[in-house]
């Protein structure tokens, strides 16, 4: 059981074509995960854009729909296969992921299984089934309702619907306002000649990375990814996408509105100036464990646990943007009780009021969710990509470094960069 | 203490040492080579359903409140110094508990002060700290988590579904409770269960890791001296008759479709260890050849719009119960209705070929193995194969001792009863 394996660095390929391709080598894992991203702007094209992996996942023209998709899925043993559109600031990213057992752990033989599955890749993002140079409109009108469908469905999720809902106001105006999904109108008219344009765009324009994690040597995967993808065009400088920070709102917003729920939900939106490039980066993740980030957290305390007015109340910050958020589950009547009590627990934190305790406790817990990352490939594949997109230059070593230079001025530093924007409540007719 | 039995599959490459301490209580560790993380999930074979049992310090059979081993789940985090998150977060680690139909689990990760956490997961069994302000308190906390459920059409479906497919089973009582059950749970209600379930013999604990076999075991061995030893649970079980409690019922709902699931009570229960796992696995192949995404039965309904995304085939059970859902959203449940029956109907003639067959078995084979990569989801099948009595690593054997054959008896034992429930939520 001792393994002497492949060192666990990170190998950077730039491949024909614009391809960006990032190695890391494992011998933890019994599977190897490949995960394709495109990114592109969020605009007015997003809903098009949104649409097209689902409508790629329909078929190929070696396998031309979803039941054949899937009983070749079925014979590389139970591979996984996962479209997804994802924000990261004010970028869309559209995400294809496979992840496949390793050749030695088949238990009934069978080889060759990354190479067959990244042939299934390329051959649903490039060799899609098209009638007169078209997707198919049966499927485009499907794929369009089902899309449509996910967006409405939305709203059956409170918490999420709040979130967004809350995001739309406070970013209006702003693309980091767009659903990253589209939005239902701009859905219902996608015609498949439209979906077809944005294929092809975003082919030919976005900027495409290959993310591969497993127990394969580097140099094997970059011919085998180069042998799939190196026929492919793949736009450059687009992973640069800038996001427009606004630090200063002119006037809190104050949003309310109802809905048939049980359960109310507050959102409290903040701005900061913070992003990734800033020297208080790390300060700001640190102060976001502290103020509402963990279960050990102020605001699990303070709202939660000593006042029991809500069962989740939770802070998250976007640095990508610029952006943090409050979320909280109560009832309708403590909302301003909760609002005020959010506020006090972040002017405590502005003021450096905090315990030499707290502190250990939130650099420890970061620091074991960054070792704990390593041990799941798509933890790993989600943390090349975040740290490609701040810049390329964290490392883990050096950010277990920097976390641990924190202190408790820079801290409060990062707490005062937040400023309150955006107020919002979903609750119900009473 | 017994010597440890150590598992080791090597084509897998996984290890598993095992052992059973003088109190009873089984001690799994999974070795990972390698891995950062630490994972340890200690259980209890005690959930929502254990309702009635004898009292071992009265010998009365007694009644709980619904909802009250979700209650004791919540309450045990509260020490005598404290809240035990904050136990766990010092040391580094994030903890998290939940409760099923069948096991309340306690368990955390961590990457670093392992000892320490695992210390503290294993007092909140052998040191519960109650008090009548806790509970109080807790009260309140949970009353906001039912309502959350209570905005959850999904869950909301799913729960009419069970009640109506069972009839005096305690399957059907809401895991949480409800805001009028939990008003009957005291400090004397927590204390029973505590007393009655809370017993080595009744505990499981799974670890996972980079960890030293012997510096584990020794720790848990310390641990644990002097707790327990109250002898086995008395359950008192309900006699569920084979007939469902009613064939459909309905709910309006804030949703934006209607929704719809149609349930099927398993006659196959009262099982354990080889005979529940051959249960489980042909469940799962049925399922994947009648309504899974390689069937040609998937595609026509797909391409024809009679179901979307949506739509998804799965299977709850455990020894004594077991039930199938199908559906999800739909335009005109009538339509979904009479259509699920039909299907079902016509797999009996359709069949399935052995090409279709054998591929489902590839399929099932590479995911016992994806499944090995996830500290949890291991840990978790471990302890679960620990309560039902089955041999964890004996998955891909028993996968291929199966025939296309008993894919049909175990169709006739799900379908063949037509012991059916719908399910559904309109919006309203």
């Amino acid at each position: 059981m001792t393994r002497r394996g492949p060192d666990e660095t990170v190998k950077k390929y730039r491949i024909a074509g614009g391809v960006q391709l990032i190695v890391y080598p494992t011998d933890k894992f019994k599977t190897t995960l490949t995960n394709i991203l495109l990114h592109r702007p969020l605009d007015e094209g997003t809903s098009a854009a949104a649409l097209v992996p689902y409508v790629l996942r329909r078929g190929t023209r070696r396998r031309p729909d979803l039941a054949a998709i899937s009983r070749h899925l079925e014979m590389l043993f139970g591979a996984g296969l996962d479209v997804d559109v994802l924000r990261f600031g004010e970028r869309q990213i559209l995400s294809f992921r496979l992840d496949s057992v390793q050749d030695r752990y088949l238990l009934m033989g069978g080889r060759g299984l990354f190479r067959q599955g990244l042939s299934l890749l390329r051959d649903i993002l490039a060799d899609p089934v098209l009638v007169d140079g078209r997707f198919g409109e049966e499927v485009v009108a499907q794929e369009r309702l089902n899309l449509r469908r996910f967006v409405d469905r939305m709203v059956d999720d409170k918490g999420r619907f709040a979130f967004e809902r809350c995001v739309g106001h406070m970013c209006e105006g702003e693309p980091y306002a767009r659903f990253e999904y589209g939005e239902a109108a701009a859905i219902d008219g996608l015609t498949a000649e439209a979906v077809t344009k944005s294929w092809h765009e975003v082919i030919e324009r976005s900027a495409l990375e290959v993310y591969v994690v497993g127990n394969l040597p580097p140099q094997e995967v970059r011919e085998q990814v180069t042998e799939a993808f190196g026929g492919i065009r793949s736009g450059r400088g687009r992973n640069g996408i800038p996001s427009i920070v606004r630090t200063r709102p002119e006037r809190v917003r104050r949003v309310r509105e109802t809905a048939d729920v049980v359960q109310a939900r507050l959102v409290v939106g903040f701005r900061t100036e913070i992003g990734y490039d800033h020297p208080l980066a790390v300060a700001l993740t640190v102060m976001n464990a502290i103020f509402g980030g963990s279960p050990s957290s102020r605001l699990f305390h303070n709202v939660r646990e000593a006042h029991s007015l809500a069962y989740y109340c939770s802070s998250t910050v976007d640095q990508a943007k610029g952006v943090a958020f409050v979320q909280a589950g109560i009832d309708g009547a403590n909302a301003e009780r909760v609002e005020s009590l959010v506020l006090e627990s972040l002017d405590e934190i502005r003021a450096a009021r905090i315990e030499l305790s707290e502190l250990r406790t939130a650099k420890e817990q970061l620091k074991a969710g960054i070792r704990a990352m390593t041990d799941s490939p798509a933890r790993i594949a989600g943390w090349l990509q975040e740290s490609r997109a701040a810049g390329g230059r964290m490392s883990v070593p050096r950010l277990m470094e920097r976390i641990a230079r924190v202190r408790r001025s820079d801290i409060a530093r990062a707490a005062q960069s937040l400023t309150l924007d955006t107020v919002y409540l979903l609750a119900g007719d009473a | 203490m017994s010597a440890p039995t150590v598992l080791v599959d090597s084509l897998l490459d996984e290890e598993i040492h095992r052992f059973d301490l003088d109190c009873g209580m089984p001690v799994l560790l999974h070795l990972k080579p390698g891995f950062v993380k630490k994972f340890a999930v200690l259980g209890v074979n005690f959930g929502s359903v254990d309702r009635s049992f004898v009292d071992r310090a009265t010998d009365r059979e007694v009644r709980m409140p619904e909802g009250v081993a979700h209650f004791l789940e919540h309450k045990l985090f509260e020490t005598p110094e404290g809240d035990a998150f904050d136990r766990f977060s010092r040391h580094g680690a994030s903890a998290n508990a939940s409760t099923s139909f069948r096991t309340t689990s306690f368990f955390f990760t961590c990457s670093s002060g392992f000892p320490a956490s695992l210390r503290t997961l294993l007092r909140l069994v052998t040191r519960p700290h109650l008090t009548d302000r806790g509970i109080e308190k807790e009260r309140g906390i949970i009353a906001q988590e039912i309502r959350m459920y209570e905005d959850s059409p999904d869950w909301r479906c799913f729960i009419h579904l069970v009640r109506g497919l069972f009839v005096r089973h305690p399957v059907r009582t809401d895991i949480t409770g409800t805001v009028d059950s939990i008003e009957g749970i005291d400090k004397t209600a927590l204390e029973t269960c505590l007393r009655n379930f809370y017993d080595p013999a009744n505990l499981c604990l799974v670890v996972s890791g980079d960890l030293d076999p012997e510096a584990v075991a020794a720790q848990v061995r310390r641990e644990m001296r002097g707790f327990g030893g109250g002898g086995p649970v008395r359950r008192v079980p309900e006699r569920e008759p084979r007939r469902v409690e009613c064939t459909r019922t309905e709910e309006a709902l804030a949703v934006v479709r209607p929704k719809l699931l149609l349930g099927y009570k398993d006659r196959a229960v009262d099982i354990r260890g080889e005979e529940l796992q051959r249960r489980d696995l042909l469940t799962g192949i049925l399922l994947a050849l009648m309504f899974g995404s390689s069937s040609e039965r998937y595609r026509r309904l797909y391409e024809t719009g009679a179901i979307d995304d949506s739509f998804y085939p799965s299977y709850a059970g455990d020894e004594d119960f077991g039930f199938v859902t199908l559906g999800g959203e739909c335009d005109d449940p009538e339509r979904m209705h009479s259509m699920l029956l039909r299907e079902i109907r016509a797999f009996r003639k359709d069949g399935f070929d052995t090409e279709d067959f054998g591929r489902i078995i590839h399929k099932m084979m590479g995911r016992f193995v994806r499944s090995l990569d996830s500290q949890e989801s291991t840990a978790f099948h471990l302890l679960s194969s620990v309560f039902k009595g089955m041999d964890p690593f004996r998955v891909p054997v028993a996968i291929r001792t199966l025939t296309p054959d008993d894919v049909m008896e175990r169709y006739e034992q799900l379908f063949g009863s037509r012991n059916h429930c719908t399910s559904i939520v309109r919006p309203g």
